[in-house]
This record gives C-alpha cells, sequence and structure tokens, in this order.
C-alpha cells in the first residue's frame, strides 16, 4: 500500500505546526491568568481567565482544523487578553506571518490534488509582472491598515461629543457607542473588501468571469443598511418614538401612577419611564417588521415624504384650532411654532426619561452607590 | 457611445459618488466636534450610503471593463 505523497503531508504538517506555535504560545500563560485570579478584583480575574480559556480553546481549534479563519481569531483574543492584563494591546509580528502562511496552504490544499503539480507559465515581462504584484499586494495592505486606523478615529470621533447636553446623554450611553462602532466597523470591513474585489477585477479583467456575474442574479447584493437591519429600527424608532410617547404619556400617565402608588415618590418617573420604554420597544418591532413588508422603491420614499408632510401640517392645524376654536382660520394659517415647541418638549422628555432609566436602575437594584 | 469606453462613464459616476460620501462624512465628523449631534449622525448616514452606492457603481464598471477588454 503507498503512503501519502511528501507534497501532501507537508501540506497536512506544516500549518498545523504553524497553528500550534499560537497554542503553545496561549498555554504559557495559563500561570499569568492563575495569577489574575487570585488578586482582590475578581471581576478582572474572571474576564482575564475567560479571555485565556477562549484563546486556548480556539487556538487548538486551529491545529485541529487548519484553519486561518480560526486562528485569526486567536490571535485577536489572545490580544485583547494581553491588553486586559495590562500589557496594552499588540500583535507580534510572527503572528501575522503564521497567518498569511496558514492561509496559503489553506488555499492550495482547497485546489491540490496527488500529483497535480505543475508549472504555470504566465504571459508578459516576468520582473514586471512579479513588481506589479507585490505593489498591488502593498497597496492593498495599506487600505486595510488605513481601514482600521478610520474605525478607530470614526467611532472616537462619533461617540466623543460632549458639548451639548444630547451629546453627553449620547456618548455616556452604552448602546450608542456599540451601535457606532459596529456600524463602522462593518462599513469599513465592507468597503475594503469590495475595494479589493474592484481593483483585481480591473488588474486582470477576465470576460467569462464579468459576464458569468453580471448575468447572474446579484441583485440581493446591498450594503451596508441590511446589516444593521436591527440597529436601523433601533435608531429610527428613539427617533420616532418620542412623538409617539406624548400624546401616550398625557392620556395614560395618571392612570399607571395611581395604580403604581405603592412606589410612592418614584410612582409618576416610574410609570412614564414604563410608557416610554414600551412605546420604544413597540417602535422599534413595528419598524422592523415594516422593513421587511416594504421595499425601499422610490413610490415607497415618496409616500413617506407625503406622509410625513401631511403629518406635520395637521399638527400645525391642530394647535392653531385648539387656541382659536375656528376651522377655516386654523387651515389657511397653520400653527407651526406651537408644533415645533411641543415637539422639541417632547424629544426633551423622552430622552431625559431614558437617561434617568440609566442613571437610577444601576441604583435602584442595588449595583452601583 | 461606441468602442470599449462605455466603462469610463460608470468609473466617472462611482468615483463622484465616493469623492463625494468621503466629504460628508468629514463633514460628519466636524459636525460632531462642534457639538451638533443630530445633523452629524445624519450626514454620517447619508455618507455611508453614497459610500455603498458608489462602491457598487465601481463594481459595476469593473465588470464592465472585464466585459469590454476582457483576455478570455
Amino acid at each position: 500500500m503507498r503512503g501519502p505523497a511528501p507534497s501532501q503531508v507537508l501540506i497536512f504538517v506544516v500549518p498545523r505546526l504553524v497553528a500550534a506555535a499560537l497554542l503553545w504560545d496561549a498555554l504559557s500563560r495559563l500561570p499569568a491568568a492563575a495569577d489574575l485570579l487570585r488578586q482582590p478584583l475578581a471581576l478582572a480575574g474572571s474576564a482575564g481567565l475567560a479571555l485565556w480559556l477562549a484563546s486556548a480553546v480556539l487556538s487548538a481549534l486551529a491545529v485541529a482544523l487548519a484553519s486561518p479563519s480560526f486562528y485569526a481569531a486567536a490571535m485577536v483574543v489572545g490580544a485583547v487578553e494581553r491588553a486586559v492584563a495590562g500589557h496594552g494591546v499588540s500583535v507580534p509580528a510572527i503572528s501575522v506571518a503564521g497567518l498569511l502562511v496558514l492561509s496559503l496552504f489553506d488555499s492550495v490544499s482547497s485546489t491540490y490534488s496527488k500529483g497535480q503539480g505543475r508549472f504555470v507559465k504566465l504571459e508578459g515581462h516576468p520582473l514586471l509582472t512579479w513588481l506589479s504584484l507585490v505593489a498591488t499586494f502593498l497597496a492593498l495592505l495599506g487600505f486595510s491598515v488605513a481601514g482600521g486606523r478610520a474605525v478607530a478615529g470614526l467611532y472616537e470621533t462619533l461617540s466623543g461629543a460632549k458639548i451639548s447636553w444630547l451629546g453627553l446623554s449620547l456618548s455616556t450611553f452604552i448602546l450608542y457607542r456599540l451601535m457606532v462602532l459596529l456600524a463602522v466597523s462593518l462599513a469599513t470591513v465592507t468597503v475594503v473588501s469590495q475595494a479589493f474585489e474592484v481593483v483585481f477585477a480591473y488588474l486582470r479583467p477576465s470576460r467569462e468571469r464579468a459576464m458569468a456575474y453580471l448575468a447572474s442574479d446579484f441583485e440581493s447584493d446591498a450594503f451596508p443598511e441590511p446589516p444593521l437591519g436591527s440597529l436601523k429600527a433601533l435608531l429610527l424608532s428613539s427617533f420616532v418614538s418620542p412623538l409617539l410617547y406624548a400624546p401616550v404619556d398625557a392620556a395614560l400617565a395618571p392612570a399607571l401612577a395611581s395604580a403604581l402608588s405603592f412606589l410612592g415618590w418614584y410612582a409618576a418617573w416610574a410609570s412614564s419611564a414604563i410608557l416610554a420604554a414600551t412605546v420604544y420597544a413597540l417602535a422599534a418591532f413595528a419598524i422592523h417588521r415594516m422593513d421587511k413588508l416594504m421595499g425601499l422603491g422610490p413610490l415607497h420614499f415618496m409616500a413617506a415624504c407625503l406622509v410625513l408632510l401631511a403629518g406635520v401640517y395637521a399638527g400645525g392645524v391642530y394647535f392653531k384650532y385648539a387656541e382659536t376654536g375656528d376651522l377655516l382660520a386654523s387651515a389657511t394659517s397653520p400653527d407651526f411654532a406651537r408644533l415645533s415647541s411641543y415637539v422639541a418638549s417632547a424629544y426633551a422628555n423622552y430622552y431625559n426619561i431614558f437617561y434617568g432609566l440609566v442613571e437610577y436602575l444601576p441604583k435602584l437594584m442595588g449595583v452601583a452607590p | 457611445m461606441r468602442g470599449p469606453w462605455k466603462f469610463a462613464i460608470y468609473l466617472g459616476v462611482g468615483l463622484f459618488l465616493v469623492a463625494l460620501s468621503i466629504l460628508l462624512l468629514l463633514w460628519s465628523v466636524g459636525f460632531m466636534e462642534s457639538g451638533f449631534v443630530a445633523t452629524s449622525l445624519l450626514t454620517a448616514l447619508s455618507g455611508f450610503t453614497l459610500l455603498s452606492g458608489g462602491l457598487y457603481v465601481l463594481r459595476l464598471s469593473a465588470y464592465v471593463y472585464a466585459v469590454e477588454r476582457g483576455a478570455r
């Protein structure tokens, strides 16, 4: 019985050796993780131990499967663990080289079959081809680095506004910061990957592939709004729900407050908070559903804009009517000033409620002093 | 437009959209630093949407270029 060809053994062993280096590194950090446990700060210790466990498991999986994705994940978790332990965020250059080796072997092994080693002849001047390939690779690597920098910079500025009160309450709201981080990183990753695709399509144009792609059904290729579908629903709901909340609050809050009178001093505020949270959740759910039902064609947008205009006009007419009681006069000169002040106060009240919720809820539950 | 230059239209439109989106994103950062939070978020949203549209058109231009001048 013939044994495996030497090239097959090579393809099997080398990536696993490289991943095993990462596993060895993770295992050698076990004493440090155990030290973290003995420290009095239990929270830091458990986070460090959990991260170490995650990096060890991921690198073991990378060894077993020789997969570059698991290797990359293990690298990232290891870097985060080193940051938590206080050494600063760093990824050793050797690990990145190992990732390149792993990716190379992964792509070779997926197309290689036994005994098919042959040399491929590229047309064109060899030195120029080599130089152009290396230059392209370095330029696109620079794209990726710039993308990482852009994520950090954009996230810092988009979540660091402390001047206005709205900016302050938003930038300390952890859900908002998480949303901004997610949006910026998703956008950067997609931009960089599409840029790679575009540049390589220009460098090596292939007619067959282009025709096949254009003829296929690629209309479902939209970015970045669908990946942010539920986040967009949350964001839109936070814009819409103050307006929905204001009349609901005026109508229902006293009834709810009397039902919650056992809370004493907190009753009025608690009833407003419950109403606000319910309105927000319902609006987010409705927007998410609506997004799935209708498409985003231009007719839909126009219909939405017309509805919004009609709503604003009706609001102006309503306020003038409440003041004068004359329908014809209020139809011809709607009171937009009172409407805008009502809307502004509705938004201000709503966000005050949310800020108070974020601040008081931990105190009520005894988490913060 | 005769000849293998149709991709230039797509390329021009795509680059214009990407440039506009970069401008909007820079404005968004400037607005956030001056404290106009809502304006900043709105321009950020417009910037990202234009960026996605511009990248889509650039990809189309690459494929049209490959169809027109492709080797094989």
